[in-house]
């Protein structure tokens, strides 16, 4: 499998490197997946449990939005 | 008709006043003029009462274009940034990645521990959104395919090396997939205080696919 690319630029310079990511930025490139994953999962989770709340309501999505002001 | 030096009379003013091209007669107080001399190219002329004869010549507010720069790769970095300017400014369109649904990330000096407040309001839905703290700069998320997107941030005095860094952004995401605009503006606060040398954009997943980042300096 390749390995992810990265792109640096100098403005002073004008140079352009284009590399295989190191170590480093592997690592990094893998916890932005996975804070990408459970920031994901926590705004499913509140979805459902905005969803639920409105059904105990009895009020619709709009109606909510009107209730807080929104348009 | 002959052109030259004029016997002083009361209240007239003395040509001799003015030496050089582009000087200007100012006073310093009643009926006291002196010779204000031209100032430094592209400088403009600015009051201040610590003057004596109460103006002055001052760097004119200007934007300078520092860096065009495609994006590309899991992370594009722009590294050297000059210090010399007061804010930095950057404008970002066309931000595309390979990954559908996933944020855009801006990481000042690469630095991706969790220092950034971020906290915006988009036409996307009501309620803010508040991620505090992250490890990124990061806006709502935007699909592939989605090129019709610019978003300007704004660094205040990013050179400093005493004070923490604050971004401003503004921009707008067409959502090809719903399809919908969505308007957002928000602003982040790290505790960077080191100088602002280098910007790393990226996705919170997937590589980028498209892009183009104006850096400006501002004085």
């Amino acid at each position: 499998m390749t390995k992810p690319q990265v792109k640096i630029v100098d403005t002073n310079t004008g140079e352009e490197v284009i590399r295989d990511a190191n170590t480093e930025e592997l690592a990094q490139i893998e916890a932005d997946k996975v804070e990408a994953e459970n920031a994901k999962a926590l705004e499913t989770a509140k979805a459902h449990e905005r969803a639920a709340l409105l059904e105990r309501l009895n009020v619709t999505e709009d109606e909510a939005r009107l209730l807080l002001g929104g348009n | 008709m002959t052109v030259g030096r004029i016997p002083s009379v009361e209240g007239g003013i003395q040509p001799t006043l003015l030496t050089t091209k582009g000087d200007i007669i100012v006073a310093t107080g009643n009926a006291t003029l002196v010779r204000q001399g031209v100032g430094a190219n592209g400088t403009v002329l600015t009051a201040n009462s610590a003057q004596a004869d109460g103006v002055e010549w001052a760097t004119a507010s200007s934007m300078t274009l520092l860096s065009t720069t495609t994006l590309s790769g899991a992370s594009t970095t722009i590294s050297g940034i000059s210090g010399d300017y007061q804010d930095l400014r950057i404008v970002i369109y066309g931000w595309q990645g390979d990954t559908s649904n996933v944020r855009n990330y801006l990481r000042l000096n690469g630095i991706s521990t969790s220092t950034y407040r971020v906290v915006y309001s988009s036409s996307y839905q009501t309620a803010n959104y508040n991620f505090s703290p992250t490890s990124a700069i990061l806006t709502n998320s935007t699909n592939t395919g989605n090129s019709t997107n610019t978003m300007v941030v704004t660094i205040p005095n990013y050179a400093s090396t005493a004070i923490t860094k604050v971004a401003q952004f503004y921009g707008f995401n067409y959502d090809n997939n719903t399809p919908s605009f969505e308007s957002y503006n928000g602003v982040a606060s790290t505790e960077i205080s080191a100088a602002i040398t280098s910007l790393v954009f990226s996705r919170a997943s997937g590589n980028l696919t498209a892009g183009t980042v104006l850096v400006y300096g501002v004085k």
